[in-house]
This record gives structure tokens, C-alpha cells and sequence, in this order.
């Protein structure tokens, strides 16, 4: 009944103090309990089958068969790193391949056609822009067929190039509509004032928008970088054997091994590390790049 | 240095729905201070941009000397266009437009670099001009690290560093506070005269376009209302906005009857009735047995103890300025407002005041047009 008392104390302070609504104290240590309990269970939901993964990983195959996933090895080995490196040591190449030329090939075509859609008029600049927008909701099931007929046409089928190509074609648009957005924010007078100081478009594009846009830039490629790794269907469907990267050969570890689920949980280790690093490294541009928008450029 | 020519120059921003600037016609000699000066949207800083090149306009001309920089044709033909990059011009914006990412040298050299000047040279314009607007010591910063004066000084020298045959100015002391910008007003215009560059200056402060231009050209709605020396617009505005533009506190305007008495004709304000001076006589006489509209500026009323133009007034408030004070006073049912000059403020709650019969602006109702010489 503590609240009562004191919501009557305080109505004598007047009207002011009557429109405070006062939460009872009893309330707020049972909504934060409340609140935390909710914020484990849902901890638990996450991390408990990477848990699972991690300690399945430094496991021997045979512990792995008779404990449970979650139950930390008794005796910790790297065999399954070991055997998992052996699968997938040349597809992480590939892939690493991929993602890096593919990331910076769809960055490049996004910035320049974000920064020719913002800052300079010509006909026809927002039907472009909204068929950019349009692409980005493209599902990339509906163009396949077509796509590996002209893959297979220009003899990039089974081509860590032809991947790079169809990465950086496909990218672009969601490049594109997220850098258009930061470009908007490098004042136009900048613009016009290096125009008037003798410079063409691109000499501003290259003299002016990109050095003032860096975050921006390593936000997107780092935003690429992420969705190629893991990317698998262009992977699947324009890849063979020489173009393998590590996403497929995760996924032949899982169907041709018997059920080698230590090298399985070592080899998936493996692939998710680089995105984990990347985001614990680059995470402060990340967090400055996103909200770059929320408040003017001074 | 150039000499600009703008002739029937039209700006649209919709397609020639409606007009920004129509037929704009001006001559800004070689080595002028020519300002543009009006109230927001009156297309002065688009008729700025257009000079730059930054705009292409809908119709017209403008050369500098005798060389074409635009020209379109009456229906959009015959286009001819100089891209800002090729005018030789320098500008500096209100928002000073610094290159964040460079530091201030490098701000300052990025135009001759363009160029391809050689580096000895220019880092010789780069140091004189640092010197002459005392911005040494800032070389090596960026523009994040400087103050809003100095930054404006850094685009300042920005521009001059590049010897531009003309020099526009898009309100480049908006941002500053009072002190400082009286204070770089001054050294602006010293230096635009010791360099002699043909200078284009936009701003809507009366108080600047009146301490530094050689010309005001004043507009409105896209239209020259007046364009002269700062004391012709003032002493001698064209019309009733031009008098109420230019002014610190605004002019007064009072509805007068003209009529007749004893052969001369008479102001009759209602609660006032001065005679009009000789001068107006003859341009008034077609207004005999109608209103117009006059104007007298605060500082042209006189204290008097009697007089036979002396209107009688009531105190409503007084403000002290330091120097002198601005005395609200009733005139019938209008508040007008007065300079005055002297040591201590009038006690009286009644006053006598009389316009001097020389300094009196007389505007049709209806054109607003000035009708005294």
C-alpha cells in the first residue's frame, strides 16, 4: 500500500504533481525480473546450439556418439578442424575469391551509380532509381534458368570469374539504394563548389563524395562481403567442381560423411568465423555507417 | 577581371510555369561591387547560380567582356553553355562548403592543383593569401577544427587564391556573429578593392549592401525594383518597397489626403496636415482631391516646440540605442517611430515633431511608384 501513501502526499503538492503517475515500487523489480528472465530464455535459444556446435567441434568422433551435444569433451582434440580443413581448404579459397572481388565489384558499380542518381539530374533519374529498388526484392530464384544460359553462353559456367561477375551484377542494386542514402548527405554546395573550382564529375566523385564517404563504403562492402560468404544458390546452380566455394563443400560434408558431426561443427566453425571477425572488427564503422543518416552532416 | 553583361536573362524552376527571374537586364562594370539584395525568394542567389553556371536559365544571356557564357534562345534554342569549371570564376557559399576531408592548405590549392599550376607557385598564392586574411596558423588543420570565422576567412582565401576574373558571394557572413561579421565585412571589402576583382554579392541585410557595394541592385519577385549607389536607394527610392527595404528602423508610411489650400497643395494625414514642399508641388498636382502615400524616415523628424508642419504626437515607448534613441509615438490611430539624437530621452508624454520638408517620400497608393523628384 506503499503507492497510496504516496500518491496522496503528493496530490497535496498540487495539480502538477498529480499528473506524475507514480509506479508502484513493488512493480518495478517484478517487470525487471520479468524482463530478464525473458532476455535468458531467449540467450539460451540462441547460443545453446552454437554452444552445442562449439564444444560437438573439439570432440573425437566416437565422444560425439555417445554424449550429448552440450556436454563439454573429455578430452579436447582438433581432429575435426584437422579433417575439416582437408575438405574445405581450397573452397574457403574460392570463396574467399569470390567475396572479396565480388564485394568490391558490386560496391564500385553501386557507389557510382549512387552518387550519379543523387547528385546529378538527368532524364529519366528516378524510373532508374526505382527499377534499382525494384531489383533489390528480384527473388534470384525466378531469374536462374536464364542467368545459367547466359553464364553458360559466355563460358563462365563452372568460373570463379563468372560468379565474381554475377555478384557484382546482382549486388549493385542494394548497393545502390544504400548509398544512394549516405550520398545525400554530402552537402550539394560541396558539389557545386568543386565544380567551381575546375573539376568534372568524376574528379568529384574521386576527389570529393569518396573520401567523405569512407564509412559508408566500408559499411556496404563489409554488408556484401557478409551476404556472399554465405551466399549458396548462384554457388549451387553456376558452380561446379573448380569453383567450389565453402558453402557448398559444408554442405557435401554434411551429406557424404556418416554422420561426422564433430567435422560437420568444426567445418561450419570454420565458415562462420571470417563474418564474426569482420563484424567484431569493423563493427564501430558498422554501428557509425548506419546511423550516419539519422542526424545532418555538419 | 570582366565586365558582366545579363540580358532578358528568365528562370524557370518548372518547366516555364512560372518564373523565377523575368527578363533580368544588367551591366556590372569591370572591378565593381555590385550587391544583389532583397527578401528571401526574390531570385537573387539564383540569378548568382546562373552567372556561375550552376544554372542553366530558361531564356537570355550573359557574357563576361564579350565572351558568351550562356545563351539560350528565345525558344530554348541556340543553347550555348560554359560549364562552371571553364569560367574562371570564384564562389563562396553560405555554408562556406570547405572540403571536410582536406586540410585548410589543401582546400586552398585544390583548384590550382586542377589546374596543374606548378607546386612552387602554388604554394606562394597559398601563403600570401593565408597571410593576408591571418590564417597561417590554421594551414594544417581541417575545416572540423576551425571556428565559424575562420572558416569563413578559410573560403575567403579559398577563392581569391585562384585570381578569378569574377567573384560571387552567396551570403558568405550569414553565419557569423554581429562582431565578427562587421569585422570581416570590413576586410572583405578592402581586399576586393585592392585586388580590383569584379565581385557579385548576395545577400538580404540592407546593412551590408549598403556599407559595401559600389551598387545595389535591389529586387523583388524576380524583378529589378531599383539598382544605384547605396545613397540613391536610399535618398531617392524608386518606390514604396525599395523605401521600406532599405532602412534600419523601417520608414514610416502615413495615408494622406492632397488637397488644396490657399493655392498650395496640402498633406492631410488626419491627425496631421503638413504642406508639401515646393519641390512636389508641380508631381502632385494630378493627386489634388486624392491619397497618397508618404513616407518619412525615423531619423528625418525634428523635436520643435511649435511650427506650423509640427505634428502632434504621443509618447507610446522609448528604446535607448546607446548613441541615440527610437521613440514609438501615437499619430492618430498609427504608431510611427522616430530617431532621436540627442544626450538624454524627451520626459514629455506629448511631443511636437516636424518632418524635414526635404527628406519627405511621396508614393502613388495604387503603383506604389515614387511621385517627387
Amino acid at each position: 500500500m506503499q503507492h497510496h501513501v504516496n500518491s496522496i502526499e503528493r496530490s497535496k503538492d498540487g495539480q502538477q504533481a498529480q499528473a506524475l503517475r507514480i509506479r508502484p515500487r513493488w512493480r518495478m523489480p517484478v517487470l525487471k525480473t520479468v524482463y530478464y528472465l525473458l532476455m535468458v530464455v531467449f540467450l539460451v535459444f540462441y547460443m545453446l546450439p552454437f554452444w552445442g556446435t562449439v564444444m560437438t567441434s573439439f570432440k573425437t568422433n566416437s565422444e560425439v556418439m555417445t554424449s550429448t551435444p552440450i556436454t563439454p569433451p573429455s578430452r579436447w582434440t582438433l581432429e575435426g578442424y584437422a579433417s575439416a580443413m582437408e575438405k574445405l581448404g581450397l573452397p574457403l579459397m574460392t570463396s574467399l575469391l569470390i567475396t572479396l572481388f565480388g564485394a568490391a565489384g558490386s560496391v564500385f558499380l553501386g557507389s557510382v551509380c549512387a552518387y550519379a542518381l543523387s547528385k546529378w539530374r538527368f532524364k529519366l533519374n528516378n524510373v532508374f532509381f526505382i527499377a534499382l529498388v525494384a531489383a533489390t526484392y528480384l527473388p534470384f530464384q525466378a531469374i536462374l534458368i536464364p542467368l545459367l544460359q547466359n553464364i553458360n553462353a559466355l563460358d563462365l559456367y563452372d568460373n570463379v570469374w563468372g560468379l565474381v561477375m554475377v555478384h557484382s551484377i546482382f549486388g549493385m542494386p542494394m548497393c545502390t539504394v544504400m548509398m544512394r542514402g549516405y550520398y545525400a548527405d554530402v552537402p550539394d554546395a560541396l558539389i557545386k563548389q568543386a565544380m567551381i573550382d575546375g573539376n568534372g564529375m568524376w574528379r568529384i566523385y574521386r576527389k570529393v563524395v569518396l573520401p567523405n564517404t569512407k564509412i559508408a563504403t566500408i559499411t556496404v562492402f563489409v554488408f556484401q562481403c557478409t551476404s556472399i560468404w554465405n551466399e549458396m544458390l548462384f554457388a549451387l546452380v553456376l558452380g561446379g567442381y573448380d569453383s567450389k566455394p565453402a558453402t557448398i563443400a559444408l554442405n557435401e560434408l554434411a551429406g557424404t560423411m556418416a554422420a561426422e558431426f564433430n567435422v560437420q561443427m568444426a567445418g561450419s566453425l570454420i565458415l562462420a568465423l571470417p563474418v564474426l571477425v569482420l563484424y567484431i572488427f569493423m563493427g564501430k564503422y558498422l554501428i557509425s555507417g548506419q546511423m550516419s543518416g539519422a542526424v545532418t552532416a555538419s | 577581371m570582366a565586365s558582366i553583361t545579363i540580358r532578358d536573362m528568365s528562370v524557370s524552376y518548372n518547366k516555364k510555369k512560372t518564373y523565377v527571374i523575368k527578363d533580368l537586364s544588367l551591366d556590372i562594370k569591370d572591378g565593381e561591387f555590385c550587391v544583389f539584395l532583397g527578401p528571401s525568394g526574390c531570385g537573387k542567389s539564383t540569378a548568382m547560380h546562373c552567372i556561375a553556371g550552376l544554372l542553366h536559365p530558361a531564356s537570355g544571356e550573359i557574357r563576361f567582356d564579350d565572351e558568351v557564357m550562356t545563351f539560350v534562345g528565345d525558344k530554348g534554342k541556340n543553347k550555348t553553355f560554359v560549364p562552371p569549371q571553364e569560367r574562371n570564376i570564384a564562389m563562396v557559399f553560405q555554408e562556406y562548403a570547405l572540403y571536410p576531408n582536406m586540410s585548410v592548405r589543401e582546400n586552398m590549392s585544390f583548384a590550382l592543383k586542377t589546374k596543374k599550376i606548378p607546386k612552387a607557385e602554388i604554394d606562394r598564392r597559398v601563403d600570401y593569401m593565408a597571410e593576408m586574411l591571418s590564417i597561417e596558423p590554421l594551414l594544417e588543420r581541417r575545416p572540423a577544427e576551425l571556428s565559424g570565422g575562420q572558416r569563413q576567412r578559410v573560403a575567403l582565401g579559398r577563392a581569391l587564391v585562384r585570381d578569378p576574373q569574377v567573384f560571387l558571394l552567396d551570403e558568405p557572413l550569414g553565419n557569423l556573429d554581429a562582431k565578427l561579421r562587421e569585422q570581416v565585412r570590413y576586410e572583405l571589402k578592402k581586399i576586393q578593392e585592392q585586388l580590383g576583382i569584379t565581385t557579385i554579392y548576395v545577400t538580404h541585410d540592407q546593412t551590408e549592401a549598403m556599407t559595401m557595394a559600389d551598387r545595389i541592385v535591389l529586387l523583388k519577385d524576380g524583378l529589378i525594383m531599383q539598382q544605384g549607389s547605396p545613397n540613391e536607394l536610399y535618398n531617392h527610392p524608386a518606390d514604396e518597397f525599395v523605401a521600406s527595404f532599405l532602412g534600419t528602423p523601417q520608414i514610416n508610411i502615413f495615408s494622406c489626403d492632397v488637397r488644396q489650400e490657399n493655392g498650395w497643395l496640402v498633406l492631410d494625414g488626419g491627425a496631421f496636415r503638413i504642406r508639401a514642399p515646393q519641390s512636389a508641388q508641380a508631381s502632385l498636382k494630378a493627386y489634388a482631391g486624392r491619397k497618397v502615400n508618404l513616407g518619412i524616415r525615423p531619423s528625418d523628424f525634428e523635436l520643435v516646440q511649435e511650427g506650423a508642419d509640427a505634428i502632434p504626437v504621443q509618447v507610446d515607448s522609448i528604446e535607448p540605442l546607446g548613441d541615440a534613441y527610437l521613440i514609438y509615438v501615437r499619430i492618430g490611430r498609427k504608431v510611427a517611430v522616430v530617431k532621436y539624437a540627442g544626450e538624454t530621452a524627451p520626459a514629455e508624454k506629448e511631443l511636437l515633431l516636424e518632418p524635414n520638408p526635404a527628406k519627405l517620400h511621396l508614393f502613388d497608393p495604387d503603383t506604389r511608384k515614387r511621385i517627387n523628384d
